[in-house]
């Protein structure tokens, strides 16, 4: 008798534990009424933000939202393994720049060309164009984060957050390595700093530049790497790759040699045991001044920067002379409507929603990125005290976004942004290979995923 | 005639009603699966071909082996997690060796430590790389208790020998349970006999309880040969898709790149059917190995017989 | 003479002062061996009672201390890192999981090899050896399609898609085969003489002899679920069905305080090491048992 027990114990808990997990699937998509939206996580106190934002949206149109979070790490896998999935459940989706291409190309995304319009924003032509079916007006984005949306002449995206590259520096290191009497002095001189030659100019009263301090933390690697070396690029007047003639890094004016040829300057006098300290930037209380002259980063970085021991500051990523001026690069996300979508409209909806006042504010919060609708894109967000060093920071990101340029929106950039910029650079600063060998390098390298 | 018969088809049944659980569950998630990769690799299935994938024969390994220009980590990352190897199994096997050893001297507490050692065999392995990355980072306990300033995750000529070390470290315990639970078998009578002879510790460990284990020993190397070569899970919970330093590029981090970044699903299936062969051949050298050794490891284990037999069925 | 030998002459052996030397080295060389396992996680635990800012300004410490150097607890961490794991929807996710994999685990896999072991039929050695050339085939092989295989049979966002996969394991059959393989045959004779059919001589004689041995299956294919961390991602996206190991991948990356995100990893391994020093004599003990037998 107690066998039998025992044995229909073991039974019933197998059947029921497994019917029971069957039982706990299904339930999502299939609504008609209900969008699912994919999005990088966010912490709690922002998630809870969120909710209310989307449920805002709920009240408004009668749209629910399921929104699922994916840390950034796991996001582009997380989508991508959903597109071969024989079932559709992503509406509305956040998509990082360079994948754009890729998916546009794969035909994977909605074309949003029927739903742009460029007009002026005044109320009654916005009236009109959302009378006409208009969703978005051009106009009113960044127009380099507009360009990060544009594949093949055709819209596939609408710019949410943006960012972009500036060069940070301690007030207390360059007092400290250019020997200057007070913090007002190293201000003025490091904002002086206009031109390549001015740089390098700064860099050559440095004493012990490439042994005591590090010109600059280094450009990351990897796909960072490839991102920074935009910078170089525009601000030497050149551009990573012509559309009109399809060539990679066209070098015929000498830009790219000379954009090359300024990362080596930057490294060479930037040896990496001194960059890859973390306080070698940033300083310590005890001990405020690093041993890194500058940083090349974006804005996300300023919250960290916003500390009691120490000023920090930024000026605009200089250009090559003069006349090229100030030029950066352009980071950040675009939202997406996969074109396998059943509920268009509505993920349309979300997105005017998720790109309105309402939302922008909480996006910049997020992300510490600048909102690409131009007049959102406030430094009250981050603060609202004007003369403290935070707001200066952000408010040199938020005037370099003005000449910040796109990377190619190519498909198989991605590839060359992620290992063939990066391992041919790489070579060429450690001097394994020549300038010349490192582009045209780069080159065979684009030429094996550009397929267009 | 006709009963036997019956027993006999009564027999197969019995026999495959208990492995008809493991015979759904195979073909369903072992084999189909295993046919799939097979295949896709066979074709040009990737994000950009997702329903208009066709066959392309050998084409993902042939670009694969010589196509260095698209693929320009491949070799390298052979190569990467070559050193990877080199780094851990010695260490893994010298360390087992010398703690278990310590720990079989009849010391006290021998529970306690190796209680202790195995805590992080049953650590869930994202808490142990989040103490990792955060004890290495450059304000970290590390570089706190050294007064360094390094930033060892980040940096291409510490950071292959950090993840060397975490998962040596990691390893230790169950290792040290395997190679203790085999000198534990050989026969203390040696021991004793090798006292009277005059043999000192060292001497003793060198002459009896290496001997003894060598078996253990050559299982230590066939698994640290086989889990070292798929190496990778590690770099991407710290490192993510892309951020990587070249140092720890190995060849299952390429693949998920490929997997997980390119989204070539065709590619990745063909490097893990590369990795699958090389694990193959590791094992089949192992069966080799085992049923005809070559003769030095014959010598040691005819030497030490006694304490060998046990342990050679590991 | 040599010195040693003079000893030995003079002391009776357990005295002598060349072992007493010898057994403080041994002694000294593990306790140091043991902080370096120890310190991390106690290190782990307080730094994740402290705030970012304490930790920023203060050197190494064992010591829950302020920045002014005060001794205090900040639980909020804790509770923040509670939140942030949304810890009851995922550690029932991971239980549920855990236990039906470790409880089928168990049950089928030792019936197969149990088959495998003692059981006589047509083509018995053949499927054994398919399944375990199997063994060599890499997890990452398996990813995509599994991934394609769970699409298909609808179970993808769901607590199945983390059950059915792994519902057996080759590897274990493997293990057990070889513990059924030891158990004396005499037993199994005599239960059959008195009449006892194949299933109840498998599930009420031989399984309760390899106890320990299932007892270190289960806590390994426990554990095993406990951090699978890659196919979870893969497969369920829905936060409502994530797992522990997942969870905290989310929380490390995401942006909290470095406080915080130690909470978390606390949290979540402390269930398994619990566990561990719970049942620690059988899992020592089975392990080291295995590793002869197995």
């Amino acid at each position: 008798m107690k066998r039998n027990i025992l044995k229909a114990a073991v039974a019933l808990a197998l059947g029921g534990c497994i019917a029971g997990s069957f039982a706990a699937c299904g339930g999502s998509g299939g609504d008609d009424n209900t969008i699912t939206f994919y999005h990088y996580a966010v912490t709690s106190a922002l998630n809870t933000q969120l909710e209310e934002k989307l449920a805002d949206f709920t009240e408004q149109t009668g749209i629910n939202v399921r929104h699922i979070p994916v840390s950034k790490d796991n996001y582009n896998a997380t989508i991508s393994t959903r597109f071969t999935s024989s079932r559709n459940d992503m509406d509305v989706l956040y998509l990082d720049q360079p994948l754009l291409a890729q998916y546009a190309n794969s035909n994977l995304l909605l074309n949003l060309d029927d739903y742009i319009t460029q007009s002026s924003e005044d109320s009654e032509t916005v009236a009109a164009d959302n009378e006409a079916g208009f969703a978005f007006n051009q106009n009113a984005f960044n127009s380099s984060a507009w360009e990060t949306t544009v594949y093949n002449g055709s819209v596939y995206g609408i710019p949410l957050t943006i960012n972009t590259s500036v060069l940070f520096y301690n007030v207390a290191t360059i007092r400290e390595a250019c020997g200057y009497s007070s913090d007002e002095e190293a201000i003025a001189a490091v904002n002086a700093i206009k031109t390549w030659d001015d740089l390098k100019q700064f860099a050559s009263q440095i004493d012990g530049l490439g042994s005591t301090y590090a010109l600059f933390g280094g450009m990351g690697s990897g796909g960072y790497m490839g991102w920074y070396t935009q910078c170089f690029v525009g601000a030497s007047g050149g551009k990573l790759y012509d559309d009109a003639t399809k060539t990679v890094l066209p070098n015929d004016d000498g830009t790219i040699t000379d954009a090359f040829e300024m990362i080596k300057y930057m490294f060479d006098n930037s040896p990496e045991e001194i960059y890859n300290s973390n306080s070698g930037f940033t300083g310590t209380t005890g001990d405020p001044s690093g041993n890194v002259i500058f940083s090349l980063s974006h804005s996300s970085d300023i919250k960290d920067l916003d500390v009691a021991y120490t000023t920090f500051g930024a000026i605009p990523f200089p250009g090559k002379t003069e006349e090229i001026g100030s030029v950066s690069n352009i980071g950040g996300e675009n939202l997406v409507i996969p074109s396998r979508s059943e509920n268009k409209e509505a993920a349309l909806k979300l997105i005017q929603y998720l790109v309105s006042e309402d939302c922008m504010a909480f996006f910049q919060q997020c992300t510490n990125n600048f909102a690409a609708v131009d007049k959102y894109a406030t430094i009250d967000t981050f603060t609202t005290d004007t003369t403290s060093p935070t707001y200066q920071m952000y408010s040199v990101v938020k005037t370099q976004l003005e000449t910040a340029q796109v990377r190619p929106v190519v498909a198989g950039w991605m590839q060359v942004n992620d290992n063939g910029i990066p391992t041919n650079l790489d070579n060429y600063i450690d001097g394994l290979k020549t300038v010349d060998e490192a582009i045209s390098d780069i080159r065979t390298y684009a030429a094996q995923y550009l397929n267009n | 005639m006709k009963a036997q018969t019956k027993q006999k088809l009564k027999r197969n049944a019995t026999g495959y009603a208990f492995i008809l659980p493991l015979i759904l569950y195979f073909v369903v998630f072992q084999l189909a699966p295993m046919l799939i990769a097979l295949v896709i690799s066979f074709t040009n299935y990737s994000l950009e071909h997702l329903t208009d994938y066709t066959f392309v024969g050998f084409e993902n390994f042939i670009e694969l082996f010589t196509n260095s220009v698209k693929y320009p980590m491949f070799w390298s990352s052979l190569k990467t997690t070559f050193f990877y190897i080199l780094l851990t199994v010695p260490a893994n096997i010298i360390l087992a060796l010398v703690v278990s050893a310590l720990l079989n001297s009849k010391i006290k507490g021998e529970k306690f430590f190796k209680t202790v050692f195995y805590i992080p065999s049953v650590t869930v392995g994202v808490a142990i790389m989040v103490m990792w990355q955060q004890m290495l980072a450059p304000d970290g306990l590390i570089n706190q208790l050294f007064g360094t300033n390094v930033d060892f995750l980040n940096n291409e000529s510490t950071a292959l020998v950090v993840f060397a070390f975490m998962s040596i470290w990691g390893g230790l315990g169950y290792n040290v349970l395997i190679m203790l639970s085999a000198m534990k078998n050989i026969d203390p009578a040696m021991y004793e006999a090798a006292e009277i002879d005059g043999a000192g510790a060292v001497q003793k460990f060198l002459y009896i309880t290496v001997p003894g284990v060598m078996p253990t020993v050559f299982f230590f190397l066939v698994t640290g040969l086989i889990s070292g070569f798929q190496v990778g899970e590690q770099m991407l919970i710290i490192y993510g898709d892309t951020t990587m330093v070249q140092s720890v590029y190995t060849y299952v981090y390429g693949l998920y790149y490929t997997m997980r970044r390119s989204c070539d699903y065709a590619t990745a299936s063909a490097m893990s059917y590369f990795l699958f062969v090389i694990i193959l051949i590791i094992t089949l050298i192992q069966f080799r190995v085992q049923n005809g050794r070559p003769k030095f490891i014959q010598k040691l284990i005819d030497r030490r017989k006694k304490g060998g037999e046990l342990v050679e069925k590991v | 003479m040599k010195k040693s030998e003079v000893a030995k002459l003079h002391f009776p052996r357990r005295f002598s002062a060349g072992t007493v030397a010898k057994k403080t080295v041994v002694y000294v060389v593990l306790i140091a061996l043991c902080l370096a396992f120890i310190v991390p996680y106690l290190w782990m635990i307080v730094t994740s009672l402290r705030t970012e800012m304490a930790y920023n300004s203060t050197g190494f410490t064992l010591l829950p201390i302020d920045e002014y150097g005060n001794i205090s607890f900040h639980f909020e961490n804790y509770s923040e890192a509670f939140s942030a794991l949304d810890l009851g929807t995922v550690f029932l996710n991971t239980m549920i999981v855990c236990v039906v994999n470790t409880v089928a685990n168990l049950f089928l896999n030792s019936l197969a090899a149990y088959a495998f072991a003692r059981l006589k039929f047509f083509g018995r050695n053949s499927v054994f050896r398919v399944c375990l050339f199997s063994m060599m085939v890499p997890g990452t092989v398996m990813l995509v399609p599994n991934y394609l295989i769970c699409d298909f049979l609808g179970i993808t966002d769901s607590l199945t898609a983390l059950i059915m996969p792994f519902l057996m394991s080759i590897y274990n059959i493997f293990l057990l085969r070889q513990q059924f393989l030891g158990v004396d045959k005499e037993i199994e004779e005599a239960a059959k003489i008195e009449g006892a059919g194949v299933f109840r001589i498998y599930f009420r004689i031989v399984l309760p002899l390899v106890k320990p041995m299932l007892i270190v299956l289960g806590i390994t294919t426990f554990m095993w679920n406990y951090s699978n961390y890659l196919w979870p991602y893969i497969v369920n996206t829905d936060p409502a069905l994530r797992t522990l190991s997942t969870s905290l991948a989310e929380l490390m990356g995401a942006d909290y305080d470095l406080t915080v995100k130690l909470a978390g990893a606390v949290i979540v391994s402390a269930p398994m090491i619990i566990i561990f020093f719970v049942l620690q004599k059988f899992i020592i003990g089975g392990t080291m048992a295995g590793a002869v037998k197995g």
